[in-house]
């Protein structure tokens, strides 16, 4: 239970310093930053456990489960709520749909699919957007260049089996 | 301590059955996502309203203990099967290289399987399917519950100093 509202109070404090970063820093590399914020969101519950649980419990007074168990009960929250917020800012943040309805809003009349294709994210196309999932794959390193096109690095081929055999596991055609 | 956290594990064991259990019932992967979620709050509240029922002493401390548990525990399923039933088109990609890796150019073979073209149609079918488009003369036309959607959208993008995107 105190880990819980540890976890409450470090996650509102990382997701404040986030938000006002984001505002403040304007870069390219905003997914970077985000998991910047979340890694160390997380490490300073770890790192600040031991020594604020004893405060947190002298206001909520002593908890009346193991202290492991409260700290990891704290730590499924602090996870809860960092890979909810993840979830939720790459949802706002890249969702292909929701630009699809923000570029839609422009002609109120309608507009042809091709159009829709042309207009997308502001005017940058379908292609744009293509090619940016494709630079973000080089840029993690999940494919190299390789002439005109691109190969699998070793790490992209990991990542892909284990994606293949998930696809497998839930029966995702 | 497994006692005190059993019913974490017995609600995430019944998730995992119930969100596996249907699948071949909804087709679109849409839906399927919609049922998961609907599941993941349902059972939540079940454990909730057992341990509120049953446990004599301390009821609010096992119930935040183990919520957190399952809760976790449950949306860590939920990621990775959004990630893969919506359809990241950057996941998409890779699985077909891999998938493809005998043939000569897996990534014009994965290029040509996802292009953006058909993954813009794919969504543009869903957004009719759901009503946020509707299909006048060969025109595609925001309705009001999408005008509302997109205003919210842009909204969130703003506070969350995200850009375009896309």
């Amino acid at each position: 239970m105190s880990g819980v509202l540890l976890a409450l109070l470090v996650f509102s404090a990382t997701f404040l310093s986030h938000l006002g970063v984001s505002h403040l820093l304007n870069t390219e590399k905003k997914e970077w930053v985000l998991v910047c914020f979340m890694v160390g969101g997380s490490l300073a519950y770890l790192l600040a456990y031991p020594e604020a649980i004893g405060l947190i419990q002298h206001i909520t007074g002593p908890t009346v489960i193991p202290a492991i168990l409260d700290f990891i009960s704290g730590l499924a929250a602090m996870g809860f709520l960092v890979l909810g917020y993840v979830e939720f800012w790459s949802i706002i943040e890249r969702s292909f749909s929701l630009r699809i309805l923000i570029d839609a809003t422009i002609s109120p009349c309608g507009l042809a699919p091709e159009e829709i294709a042309s207009i997308y994210s502001g005017g940058q196309g379908l292609e744009w957007m293509m090619n940016k999932r494709i630079e973000d794959l080089v840029a993690s390193g999940m494919l190299i260049p390789d002439g005109p096109g691109y190969q699998l690095s070793d790490k992209g081929r990991s990542v892909g089996r284990i994606f293949l055999a998930l696809h497998r596991g839930f029966r995702i055609a | 301590m497994s006692v005190q956290i059993g019913y974490a594990i017995i609600a995430l064991v019944g998730f995992i059955a119930l969100a596996l259990f249907p699948r071949h019932l909804w087709p679109h992967r849409s839906a399927a996502i919609l049922y998961v979620l609907i599941i993941w709050l349902v059972v939540g509240s079940v454990l909730l309203i057992i341990i509120f029922s049953i446990e004599p002493t301390h009821p609010f401390v096992l119930a935040v203990t183990n919520l957190s548990i399952y809760l976790f525990c449950s949306e860590v399923y939920i990621f990775v099967y959004a990630l893969l039933a919506v359809g990241s088109l950057s996941i998409r990609i890779l699985v077909a290289m891999v998938r493809f890796e005998h043939l000569a150019d897996p990534f014009q073979v994965a290029i040509t399987q996802c292009s953006s073209h058909a993954f813009l149609k794919e969504r543009l079918d869903r957004l009719l399917t759901y009503g946020l488009l509707v299909e006048e003369n060969r025109q595609l036309r925001i309705t009001k519950r999408g005008k509302c959607l997109a205003r919210a959208g842009q909204l969130l993008k703003q506070i969350l100093a995200v850009g375009p995107g896309g």
